[in-house]
């Protein structure tokens, strides 16, 4: 037995063919892949860890003759890095393509909700550019692509997404691991280890490698002796957990195994109380509890005291559970919240606003404010009534094209938007 | 559509198992029609059946159909060996899948003790996704 190599790295399927699970998802990526050109979608893979999403676009340029560009969360992703890695494979035929037989270049995007914050800065927009002039296949990976700041790279991708790996696939694999590696396995330690990693084939092969270097006939014990593992659950798990904790003290595990802000799990919770808590009395209940995690919320942001957040985290998960009485079934839960999605629609329009109001305030030495108080109705007013007078006020002001069409029709146009 | 018999605490139950080909209902009406569209249900008029088009509701369209058919739903799993529809409640790892009731591809219990199980999974695989 090699103990000197990750088992990961040892058995990281070569081929397309040797990666468990998600077949339909293969399917999907091939077909993309096989007749993909110019001008077709870039392909948005995204899961749980470790079910072979990136494993799957390294075998698919092995298997199919692709020379892979690689971007991951290591790398910094500004715009300008972005550009300047793939942008040039992007826009040209790889030389390789004349002498060795290599069908191009695909470009590998990893962990693309990683991107955010002022270290990547504009990296999202370098990903929309290059999707749009690419001359090569470009495949995003994501583990959650529930974020409002991806929607505009959902838009330009095919989505495939990617599930758990079930529980008969990874003990097949296990089985032929142990095979391998010369091991004897109790079935049941490998059901308590399949168990363990939730449908994740990388923490399974981490499991079984640090087993198998204590021992080589793997007993339910010996898994048993592995520490437990961080579970780290999505926004709409978490939910579930929240809204049918039984007991309602169980919603409060669902905090410490969801990565998202607590406010904005608030807001979550806030938008699907309606569609979960059918019963008006268990509905007004939850929200009464919601508001008062929303006062502590208040509390801590005007007096910065931080001792208040226990007591707004237990209203929003144990408050919420303990104001149910009827038993419900889950929903498909939403998310983002429609708040976020409300200002994102809105942003274009909001920006051409604060625009028209800049060169108003500069013209007419008013402030902002007072702009967009005072003058922006009666220019609406004008530009939808009077063209003659709107003529004149747009040169006076030096109003643009989108800024005209917003003040006549209350629009943003098309291309603004985009 | 398929009815099986599930046995829960000595009682037997009854659970609609929707496959592939779809499943037939009753006149649903204006609103619910437009609902199980909405949640990712196509209607082919030809079969007269409604199909499964997109998974991303799952829930939903669970808790549509219940309301419909007044009796509890789950999605047959293919089995990628021998290409036979099942319920997850016959899979002995029911209780520990974490993609559990997702229809997609598995393996059925008559296959799980087949010998080579693993070869002859990436075997059915390759020749699925088409290589």
């Amino acid at each position: 037995m090699s103990t000197s190599l990750m088992w990961t790295e040892k058995y990281r399927p070569q081929t397309v063919g040797e990666i468990i699970g998600n077949d339909e998802a293969k399917k999907s990526f091939i077909s993309w892949l096989k007749t993909w050109k110019p001008g077709v979608k870039a392909a948005l893979l995204y899961g749980p860890p470790g079910v072979g999403k990136t494993t799957l676009v390294q075998a698919a340029a092995k298997t199919f003759s692709y020379d892979l560009i690689e971007m991951n969360a290591s790398d910094t992703r500004t715009a300008e890095k972005i550009m300047r890695v793939a942008g040039h494979a992007a826009s040209e035929d790889s030389l390789l393509t004349h002498f060795s037989g290599s069908r191009g270049t695909l470009i590998l995007l990893d962990e693309v909700d990683g991107i955010y914050g002022r270290e990547d800065q504009g990296g999202i927009g370098a990903i929309l550019r290059l999707i749009r002039e690419s001359k090569v296949p470009i495949v995003l990976v994501a583990n959650d692509i529930s974020d409002v700041r991806l929607r505009d790279l959902k838009n330009e991708c095919l989505l495939i997404p990617f599930h758990h790996v079930r529980p008969p696939l990874l003990l097949a694999l296990l089985k032929e691991l142990c095979r391998r590696e010369g091991l004897e396995a109790e079935d049941e330690a490998l059901k308590i280890l399949v168990n363990r990693c939730e449908g994740d084939v990388r923490s399974a092969i981490n499991d079984l490698q640090s087993i198998a270097e204590r021992t080589k006939h793997i007993k339910v014990e010996d898994v048993e002796r592995l520490l437990p593992r961080d579970k780290q659950i999505t926004v709409q798990e978490a939910l579930k957990k929240i809204f049918l904790a039984d007991p309602p003290s169980e919603a409060r595990k669902a905090l410490a195994e969801v990565n998202i802000d607590f406010e904005l799990l608030h807001q979550a919770i806030h938008d699907n109380l309606p569609y979960q808590y059918k019963d008006p009395e268990d509905l007004a209940s939850a929200y009464d509890a919601l508001s008062r995690a929303d006062l502590y919320f208040g509390r801590i942001k005007r007096t910065k005291d931080w001792g208040f957040l226990s007591y707004a985290l237990e209203q929003m998960t144990v408050g919420v559970a303990a104001s149910r009485k009827k038993s419900y079934y889950p929903v498909g839960y939403r998310f983002p919240p429609s708040k976020l999605i409300l200002l994102s629609k809105s942003k274009a329009e909001r920006e051409l606003k604060d625009k028209i109001c800049s060169l108003i305030a500069e013209k007419c030495h008013v402030s902002r404010r007072r702009a967009t108080m005072d003058f922006l109705p009666f220019l609406k007013a004008i530009f939808s009534s009077n063209l003659e007078e709107a003529k004149k006020i747009a040169s006076w002001l030096n109003l643009t094209d989108e800024m005209v069409d917003y003040l006549s029709s209350g629009k943003v146009s098309k291309a603004k938007k985009r | 559509m398929e009815r099986c018999q599930k046995l829960k605490r000595g009682d037997r139950r009854l659970v609609v198992v929707i496959t592939k080909k779809g499943i037939k209902l009753p006149y649903v009406g204006k609103e619910k029609f437009a609902e199980l569209m909405r949640v990712g249900l196509r209607y082919d008029k030809q079969t007269r059946m409604f199909r499964i088009e997109k998974t991303e509701y799952l829930e939903q369209i669970k808790n549509v159909l219940t309301e419909i058919l007044k009796e509890p739903i789950t999605f047959a799993q293919t089995c990628i060996i021998c290409g036979r529809e099942f319920p997850c409640t016959e899979c002995p790892y029911e209780k520990i899948c974490r993609s559990k009731d997702f229809p997609s591809y598995c393996i059925c219990k008559n296959c799980l003790g087949k010998p080579e199980l693993y070869r002859l999974y990436l075997e059915k695989s390759g020749k699925l996704v088409g290589l």
